[in-house]
C-alpha cells in the first residue's frame, strides 16, 4: 500500500531535522526507501508530528476525544457489531456476545423477499424520501417568505417574530396529538377549512388512512418547522450590509434584481446548512407518525410509514436487533452519502469561494 | 491551536514584554481551569460508564438473582410494587386495597411504583435484564411468557400449591400462569378485562330491536340492518348501528379476535408453531367483522379513529351498539365530578349484552394481568404473600374489581352480591366463561405487535377502500402475508431455541 505522500512537505525525523522531497517522483514507494525512515507524511505521522508539536493545545483537546470516543464512537461501533450478530429478544442478556451471524442480517433486508422485516420497507424508503423532500423544500420556501417579510420595518415587528417562532416551540409528538385532531374527516378543522369554508374538494377527503397520510406529515411537520428556517436566514439577511442594496438601487436595479443579484448568491450559505438539517432532521423523523396515528399504536400504513418507524418496529416490537442494527448502519451509509453529495454541491458556498 | 501553543514557550521569548507576558499567562490560566473542568467531567464519564457496564455486565452473566447484591438492598420488610394505573387515581387506590394486609402484617411496608403501559414493557425488561427490579410486578398476559422465558421471574409452584391455580381461578387464564413453554407456574392472575357489548336502550326501543335477538351473528347482523334502516338521530346526528376503530389503535388484533374464535378460526394451530389464520374458518369471521365496515354499520369514517374516539362516540350518542372493556360501565356509572359521566343522556339508556355467538362457538377476547415475584427479589416470601393477598384474597379481588371496573380473576368473588344484584354486572359475570386468551408462547409478542398490528390493520384500510376497490382477493393475500410472515417468525425463534419444540409438544399432551 502506497503511502499518501501528498506534496514536497518536509519530511521530519526523530531527530527533529527535516528533509524536503526534493522533485517527487512518480513512483512513492521508492521514495519512501530513499529516504529509509518510516515518518513518511502520511495522515497520522503528520498528526502525530503535529501533536509532538503542540503539546498543550492537544493536551487540552483531550477531555473532548475522550468524550467523543466514550460518548459518540463506543457506541456507534457496538451498532456496526451488533449488526453482525444473532441478536433476539432471547440474547438479550447476551448483548454483544450473541451468536455471529456474518452477513445473515443484510442478506435478510436486502435479498429475502418473504421476510417480514423486509416487506413493506420500500414503502418506508419512498415514504420517507418523498417527506424528507417535502418537507425540506416546504421549509425552506415558507421560511424564506416569512424572513423577508419580518425582515422589512413595520410596526410590531419584534412581536410579529416572536409569535411566528409559535409552531416552533411546540414538541414534535404535541404537533402530532393535534394534527391527529385537525385532519379527522368529520370533525377536523382541516377539512371545515377546504371543504366547508373553501369549497376545494366536493367530497371531504380522509387524511389519516389511505394515499393522503403522506400529505397529513408532512404539512404538519413543515408547520414546525418554518420558523427556524425564517430565523436562520433572518439572521442571514441581516448580516447583508444594507449599502450593497443602496448601491443596487442607484444602479437602477428593481426588487426582484436586487433579490436575485444580491439576497440570493448571499443567502446560499445558510440554504446549504437548513438544506443539510433538513435532509438529516427529516430522514430521521419519527415522532409526528408515532404520535398521529394511534399513539403509538398502530400500523402508520403502506403510504405513512416512515424509515424510523419502520426501524423501530423490526427492532423493538419484532424485538430483532440484529436486523434491526444492520438496517440502521445501511441508513447510516446512505446518510454519509448523502451528505457527502451535499458537500460536493455546496462546497463553494461553505468554504467562501 | 497554533496561538496557545506559541503561548507555552512565551516564558522563553526573552523579546516579549512583560505585559504581553501576562495576558498570556492569564489567558493559559483560564485555559489551564477550563480544563481542569473538562477533565473532571470527562472523568466523572468515564468512572459512571465503566461503573454501570460492570453492573450490567454482572447482572448479565452471574444471573440476576446474584446481580442484585450490586445494586441497593430493600430495607427490613419493604417491598417494592410495580403496577399500571388500572383505575382513576392508581397510587390512592392500591393504598387502599393493600390496607387489610398492612393491618394483618405491620411488620411489612410496601412501596407502590405506577409506570405507564406505554414505558412499563421497557422498563420490565429492562429490570429483568439488571436483575434491579421490584418485588412484585404486575404483567399483562402476553407478557407473561416471555419474561418467564427470560428467567426473570420466580416459580410460583410452592404458592400454587397454597392456592391452586386450576381449581380457583377461571380457566382461561391458567395459560399465562404457566407459559407453554416453562415448566413452573410463574404468574397468578390478579383480574381480567373482557369486552362486553354496550347498546343503547332508547335506540333499539326506536328500531323495534328486541335485545334478546341478539345470540347469534345472524340476529346481531339483522338488528344492526333494522337500526341502519331506522334512521335514527341523536342530537341531530344519524346513530351509526355500530362503532370500531380501524388501524390507527391499540386494539386491532383484540378486536378481531372474537370473530375469529366465534366462526371456529384460530391464530395458532393448537400446537402453536404455525399460524392458521388463512383458514377457512379465520377468514370467514375477518370477512364477516369486515362486512361491517362494507355495508356501512360501521361508517367508514371510524376506521381512521382509535378506540378513545369510537368510545367518546358512543358517549356522545352517536352509536347504537359497540363492544368495550367492562371499564367502560364504572365510566358511565360514576359522577362527573369523579371523572365520569353518570348524569348524561347515554348513561341513563344503555344495556350491556353477552357478545353474540358465532357460528362456531361463543368466544370474547379475554386480556388482563397477573402478577410476578422476580427472581431478584431480595424478600422472595414477603412478596409471595403479598401475591396471595391480592390474588387468593376474595374480598382483595373483589374491592379491586370495584374501584378499577376490571374483573376478578378468581372464580369464588363471581359469588358476591355484587355480581348478582346487579342487571349488568351479572351479565359480566355471564361472559367471563366465554373468555379466550392468545396462545401463551414465547414469541406471541412480537406476532401480535409487529405483525398481526400491521397485517389486520391493513384490512381495515382494504374494507375502507382508501387504497382502491375492496376485494376479497385482496383481504385473503393480506391474511397470506400475515401467515407468511408470523411462520417465518416463528421458525425463526425455533432455530433459537430448538428446546421449545419439544415443551411445546409436552404441554399440548398435557392439555389433551
Amino acid at each position: 500500500m502506497k503511502p499518501p505522500i501528498t506534496d514536497s512537505e518536509p519530511v521530519v525525523h526523530p531527530d527533529g531535522s527535516t528533509l524536503a522531497i526534493q522533485d517527487p517522483t512518480p513512483d512513492a514507494d521508492t521514495a519512501v526507501i530513499r529516504i529509509g525512515k518510516p515518518a513518511a507524511p502520511g495522515p497520522l505521522s503528520r498528526l502525530l508530528r503535529s501533536v509532538r508539536r503542540n503539546k498543550v493545545p492537544y493536551f487540552f483537546l483531550l477531555p473532548t476525544i475522550i468524550g467523543m470516543l466514550l460518548l459518540q464512537a463506543a457506541p456507534i461501533l457496538q451498532g456496526l457489531y451488533l449488526g453482525f450478530l444473532r441478536s433476539r429478544k432471547d440474547k438479550l442478556l447476551d448483548y454483544l456476545s450473541a451468536p455471529w451471524a456474518g452477513f445473515e442480517n443484510y442478506a435478510e433486508i436486502l435479498f429475502n423477499p418473504d421476510s417480514p422485516i423486509r416487506s413493506g420497507l420500500w414503502d418506508a424508503v419512498r415514504n420517507t424520501a418523498l417527506y424528507t423532500i417535502a418537507v425540506t423544500i416546504g421549509t425552506l420556501a415558507v421560511g424564506t417568505a416569512a424572513a423577508l417579510l419580518v425582515n422589512r420595518e413595520f410596526r410590531f415587528r419584534a412581536a410579529a417574530r416572536t409569535l411566528m417562532l409559535f409552531p416552533w416551540i411546540v414538541p414534535t409528538y404535541v404537533v402530532g396529538l393535534l394534527w391527529g385532531f385537525l385532519w379527522q374527516r368529520e370533525v377536523g378543522l382541516v377539512n371545515i377549512v377546504l371543504v366547508d369554508w373553501l369549497h376545494l374538494f366536493s367530497e371531504k377527503p380522509t387524511w389519516l388512512i389511505g394515499p393522503n397520510t403522506l400529505w397529513a406529515i408532512i404539512v404538519p411537520t413543515i408547520w414546525r418547522q418554518w420558523p427556524f428556517s425564517m430565523l436562520m436566514l433572518l439572521a442571514g439577511l441581516q448580516g447583508i450590509p444594507k449599502d450593497v442594496y443602496e448601491a443596487a438601487e442607484i444602479d437602477g436595479a428593481n426588487a426582484w434584481q436586487a433579490f436575485r443579484r444580491i439576497t440570493w448568491p448571499l443567502l446560499k450559505p445558510v440554504w446549504a446548512i437548513l438544506i443539510l438539517h433538513g435532509l438529516i432532521f427529516n430522514v430521521y423523523s419519527f415522532n409526528i407518525v408515532i404520535m398521529m396515528f394511534g399513539n403509538g399504536a398502530g400500523f402508520p400504513g403502506k403510504h405513512g410509514d416512515l424509515l424510523m418507524t419502520a426501524l423501530f418496529r423490526n427492532s423493538f416490537q419484532m424485538w430483532d436487533f440484529g436486523t434491526g442494527a444492520a438496517m440502521s448502519s445501511l441508513l447510516m451509509l446512505a446518510m454519509m452519502t448523502l451528505v457527502f453529495l451535499w458537500y460536493r454541491i455546496f462546497r463553494d458556498q461553505l468554504t467562501g469561494k | 491551536m497554533n496561538d496557545s501553543g506559541s503561548g507555552m514557550t512565551a516564558g522563553t521569548d526573552d523579546d516579549l514584554g512583560a505585559k504581553a507576558r501576562l495576558s498570556r499567562r492569564g489567558r493559559l490560566a483560564l485555559m489551564v481551569a477550563l480544563s481542569c473542568l473538562a477533565w473532571t467531567a470527562a472523568f466523572a464519564l468515564a468512572f459512571a460508564s465503566v461503573l454501570s457496564l460492570s453492573a450490567c455486565d454482572k447482572a448479565g452473566k452471574d444471573g440476576s438473582a446474584k446481580a442484585a447484591d450490586a445494586t441497593v438492598p430493600n430495607g427490613p420488610g419493604e417491598l417494592l410494587v410495580w403496577v399500571m394505573p388500572n383505575s382513576p387515581r392508581p397510587e390512592k387506590d392500591m393504598e387502599a386495597l393493600l390496607e387489610p394486609f398492612k393491618e394483618a402484617h405491620p411488620e411489612i411496608a410496601v412501596k407502590i411504583s405506577v409506570l405507564d403501559w406505554g414505558s412499563a414493557w421497557t422498563k420490565l425488561t429492562t429490570a429483568a435484564i439488571s436483575g434491579d427490579g421490584p418485588d412484585v410486578v404486575q404483567l399483562g398476559t402476553t407478557w407473561c411468557p416471555f419474561l418467564t422465558d427470560l428467567g426473570a421471574l420466580l416459580p410460583l409452584d410452592d404458592l400454587d400449591g397454597e392456592i391452586h391455580v386450576k381449581d380457583s381461578f377461571l380457566p382461561s387464564t391458567w395459560a399465562a400462569a404457566k407459559p407453554r413453554t416453562s415448566e413452573h407456574i410463574t404468574s397468578v392472575p390478579w383480574f381480567i378485562d373482557v369486552r362486553p357489548m354496550f347498546y343503547r336502550t332508547d335506540v333499539f326501543a326506536q328500531a323495534k330491536v328486541d335485545p334478546k335477538s341478539l345470540g347469534t351473528w345472524e340476529g346481531y347482523l339483522a338488528a344492526l340492518e333494522k337500526i341502519k334502516a331506522a334512521g335514527i338521530r341523536h342530537n341531530g346526528e344519524t346513530v351509526s348501528p355500530i362503532g370500531f376503530p380501524g388501524k390507527n389503535d391499540w386494539n386491532v388484533v383484540h378486536n378481531f379476535a372474537p370473530w375469529i374464535w366465534g366462526a371456529g378460526g384460530d391464530f395458532l394451530n393448537p400446537m402453536g408453531d404455525k399460524c392458521v389464520l388463512n383458514s377457512p374458518e379465520a377468514m370467514k369471521g375477518i370477512l364477516f367483522y369486515l362486512d361491517m365496515v362494507r355495508k356501512g354499520l360501521n361508517p367508514r369514517t371510524n376506521m381512521e379513529k382509535n378506540t378513545a374516539q369510537v368510545s367518546a362516540d358512543f358517549d356522545a350518542g352517536r352509536l347504537a351498539t359497540f363492544f368495550e372493556s367492562t371499564i367502560k360501565n364504572v365510566y358511565l356509572e360514576r359522577p362527573p365530578e369523579q371523572g365520569g359521566s353518570a348524569n348524561s343522556h347515554v348513561a341513563g339508556n344503555y344495556g350491556v349484552l353477552v357478545p353474540p355467538a358465532g357460528p362456531a362457538m361463543r368466544s370474547v377476547f379475554m386480556g388482563g394481568s397477573h402478577l410476578a415475584v422476580f427472581k431478584s427479589s431480595k424478600r422472595p416470601d414477603l412478596a409471595k404473600m403479598l401475591v396471595r393477598y391480592m390474588t387468593a384474597d376474595s374480598s382483595a379481588q373483589l374491592s379491586y374489581a370495584e374501584i378499577s371496573g376490571f374483573l376478578p380473576a378468581l372464580k369464588s368473588a363471581f359469588a358476591s352480591p355484587y355480581f348478582s344484584s346487579d342487571a349488568k354486572r351479572s351479565v359480566f359475570r355471564d361472559i367471563v366463561a366465554y373468555g379466550r386468551c392468545y396462545p401463551a408462547v414465547p414469541y406471541w409478542g412480537e406476532i401480535e405487535t409487529a405483525i398481526l398490528m400491521k397485517r389486520l390493520g391493513n384490512l381495515f384500510d382494504i374494507a375502507a377502500e382508501v387504497n382502491g376497490p375492496y376485494s376479497e382477493a385482496l383481504v385473503k393475500s393480506e391474511v397470506d402475508a400475515a401467515v407468511r410472515d408470523i411462520d417465518g417468525q416463528i421458525q425463526a425463534h425455533f432455530r433459537n431455541h430448538p428446546e421449545h419444540v419439544e415443551l411445546l409438544h409436552k404441554s399440548l399432551a398435557v392439555a389433551n
